[in-house]
């Protein structure tokens, strides 16, 4: 399934590694993961409280229920589970509906697809690398190398969406080529100069 | 604050993409441009979780204006001795490759600042290169802006 970076609350900033709450202090703290340290201040922000209105007295009769709001009517099910929901209760992000749960366990996951906002396409960095490489040709073999590692990545990151992986692949032999085609030329220039 | 009610505190660029980080009444506003894709995030001042600063000096950045300045130098003083009337040819190299080398000398001496505001929901992040007064500036008028929104929210708490 696809790997969606998913925000998960206060890490390092220099490993992103979760930080515990204990260690969340005020002053200099020091990572325990990576050994780096940084001065950080804590809040402790108030917890909201959200109070869900009642939409109907009564449903009307024959109607299906929410499930969790007995009082409201369903107007849709969730998408995993089933389950008969009320308008306060769909969490459709256009990602289709789901009930809360559902849709808290598949953001947690970081498989609600849809729901992301945005995710890197190392593919389309690789591919702007090749054309950089070409484009300024003399910079061809840092830019071949940066889209072969990107191109790696997107190859990666299709797999796993499970979408096609020919472009990455073919993006990662050009990168290749670029970084032959870049180390050919200054082989070509030296033997050239020694040689005259 | 601008005429759409806020005001640009930080920001942060890299080889993929750029964050800008505007203050607002209710808290940060983030805009992300990645390649040719632009996200908006809030962190608001009432789920400020963690602010913090440290100073990086980004040892990606450095291997790779680093290697493109050797690449430069290496040709430079190639030509520089290799024949007395070459010498044209390694100042033509130097001129190319400098951007390359001041990039790399300007990070490896002033190094990075990075203010980072982690929420609940989303964090916001600058990076300053030069201006480290601007950087702990910065830092303390967030670390004031969200005291003082979440002391009005919750005033009890507050000794």
């Amino acid at each position: 399934m696809a790997e969606i970076a998913v925000y998960r609350g206060p890490h390092c900033p220099r490993c992103r590694a979760t930080v515990p709450d204990a260690w969340l202090t005020d002053g200099t703290v020091i990572c325990p993961e990576c050994g780096g340290d940084f001065e950080a201040t804590r809040f402790t922000p108030v917890e909201r409280k959200v109070e869900a209105t009642r939409i109907i007295d009564e449903a009307p009769e024959g109607a299906n229920l929410c499930a969790n709001h007995a009082r409201n009517a369903a107007v849709t099910s969730c998408q995993r589970c089933g389950l008969f929901i009320c308008s306060l209760c769909d969490m459709n992000v256009g990602s289709g509906s789901y009930c809360p749960s559902c849709f808290s366990k598949l953001h947690t996951e970081g498989t609600l697809g849809d729901a992301a906002r945005r995710y890197r396409d190392y593919t389309l960095l690789a591919r702007s690398a090749v054309i950089a490489g070409v484009l300024i040709w003399f910079l061809s073999i840092p830019f071949g190398a940066v889209a072969m590692y990107w191109a790696l990545k997107g190859r990666r990151q299709r797999r796993e969406m499970g979408r096609k992986t020919f472009a990455p692949i073919l993006i990662l032999i050009l990168g290749a080529l670029q970084v032959i085609g870049g180390l050919a030329l200054i082989a070509v220039i030296v033997y050239t100069l020694v040689k005259s | 604050m601008n005429e759409t009610g806020r005001k640009l505190v930080g920001k942060s660029t890299s080889l993929s993409g750029r964050e800008m980080v505007y203050q607002t009444a209710e808290g940060f506003e983030v805009v992300k441009t990645e390649n040719y894709e632009v996200e908006e995030l809030r962190v608001f001042f009432d789920d400020v979780m963690m602010v913090t600063i440290h100073r990086e000096v980004g040892v990606l950045f450095l291997v790779f204006t680093g290697l493109i300045s050797l690449f430069f130098i290496a040709f430079a003083l190639f030509f520089f001795f290799v024949d007395d009337d070459t010498w044209p040819a390694s100042l033509i190299f130097l001129v190319l490759g400098s951007p390359a080398i001041v990039a790399f000398l300007v990070r490896a001496i002033f190094r990075i600042d990075v203010v980072t505001i982690f929420g609940r929901r989303s964090k916001a992040t600058m990076r300053f290169r030069i201006r480290k007064q601007r950087a702990r500036e910065v830092y303390e008028q967030v670390c004031a802006a969200v005291r003082e929104a979440q002391r009005r929210r919750d005033p009890v708490s507050e000794p």
